[in-house]
């Protein structure tokens, strides 16, 4: 004879099981072994510091290359980088006016051969009897001072006289007073 | 309207390079001009500058394309003018004129003309075409439709 379990006892018998399986999953089992403790990043010591410095860099003829003065420095061993506040960067130029770079923090590496300015970074260079006065703003600008050479493959906005152009990535060759914008360029040029 | 010569100008490529000595600045790659209706397209503009009260302005724009294009509704016209050339010289002052070289042509609806070098004056709408021993001129001028007066 076929004995029918009728579909509300059919439920409950599942709804059963399934209390008994979770239960199973959460009891505390001894051979599981605890979650590790979460990794406390020991904070990065400085070696050294310096507070309200100026550096003069010469390259390998003795000309002067470049200025970077800054608030304060942190030297980190572990990273062989130095971190400024508020640093100003001057590039020293052969013909025209010389090159100027600020931001509210900067980083420096293999003895300021690499310098990065970062945060809201403006470079600029005044008008001289042979350049024209220009300004770039973006986030992140490299120095390569060995190179005399700066670039970002951040969004920039040069601005000159009555015109502006932006792009993504700029270089600048600075002995060859040159500045490239690298991909997706909007100029324009307000007429008098 | 705001005639176009008074509309700033905007241009769009992939690159660019600036001289800040010379003021020049060099566009390249699907390089795209415009000035209120007047679009100008090319591989290559090349940006010259000139000083008006202390401030480089843009002066002239050399143009090279595969080719070059050009078009503008003229004021109080319905009808857009087109050009086409392997280079052109886009003057935006003292008159805005455009210099169109190496085999150029020029059309509004069908009327249409063609020759060596074509010179138009952007502001008074005169163009004058050039020949050479081996790309003569020709001009074509269709009459205009006799509107039905009612």
């Amino acid at each position: 004879m076929k004995t029918r379990i009728n579909p509300p006892r059919l439920f409950t018998l599942i709804a059963v099981g399934l209390l008994i399986g979770v239960a199973w999953l959460i009891a505390d089992r001894p051979d599981r072994e605890p979650p590790p403790d979460p990794e406390i990043p020991t904070r990065e010591r400085a070696d050294y510091f310096m507070e309200g410095f100026t550096i003069h860099a010469a390259d390998a003829t003795g000309r002067w290359q470049y200025r970077l003065s800054a608030d304060d420095l942190y030297h980190f061993p572990e990273r062989g980088v130095w971190s400024f506040a508020r640093p100003e960067v001057e590039m020293f130029a052969e013909a025209g006016a010389n090159w100027y770079g600020s931001a509210p923090r900067g980083s420096a590496w293999d003895q300021g051969q690499r310098v990065l300015l970062h945060e809201e970074v403006r470079f600029w260079r005044p008008e001289s009897a042979v350049n024209r006065p220009l300004e770039l703003e973006t986030r992140e600008l490299w120095f390569y001072p060995g190179d005399d050479r700066v670039e970002t493959e951040a969004h920039a906005v040069l601005r000159q006289d009555t015109s502006y152009t932006e792009g993504v990535g700029a270089r600048a060759w600075l002995d060859q007073q040159r500045i490239e914008l690298q991909s997706e360029v909007r100029g324009h040029h307000e007429l008098p | 309207r705001t005639p176009d010569r008074d509309r700033p100008i905007d241009l769009e490529a992939d690159r660019a390079e600036i001289d800040n000595v010379r003021g020049i600045s060099t566009y390249t790659g699907a390089v795209v001009l415009t000035q209120g209706s007047l679009v100008i397209t090319g591989d290559r503009m090349v940006v010259h500058t000139r000083d008006v009260e202390g401030r480089r302005v843009l002066d002239r724009v050399e143009v090279a394309g595969g080719p070059a294009t050009y078009e503008q509704l003229p004021p109080g016209q319905t009808d857009t003018v087109h050009a086409e050339a392997p280079r052109m010289e886009y003057h935006s002052r003292g008159p805005q004129r455009l210099h169109l070289s190496g085999g150029a042509e020029l059309w509004q609806r069908e009327n249409r003309m063609s020759g060596d070098e074509i010179r138009v004056n952007l502001e008074t709408q005169e163009a004058v075409v050039e020949g050479r021993e081996d790309r003569r001129t020709r001009t074509i001028f269709y009459p205009a439709e006799e509107r039905d007066e009612e």
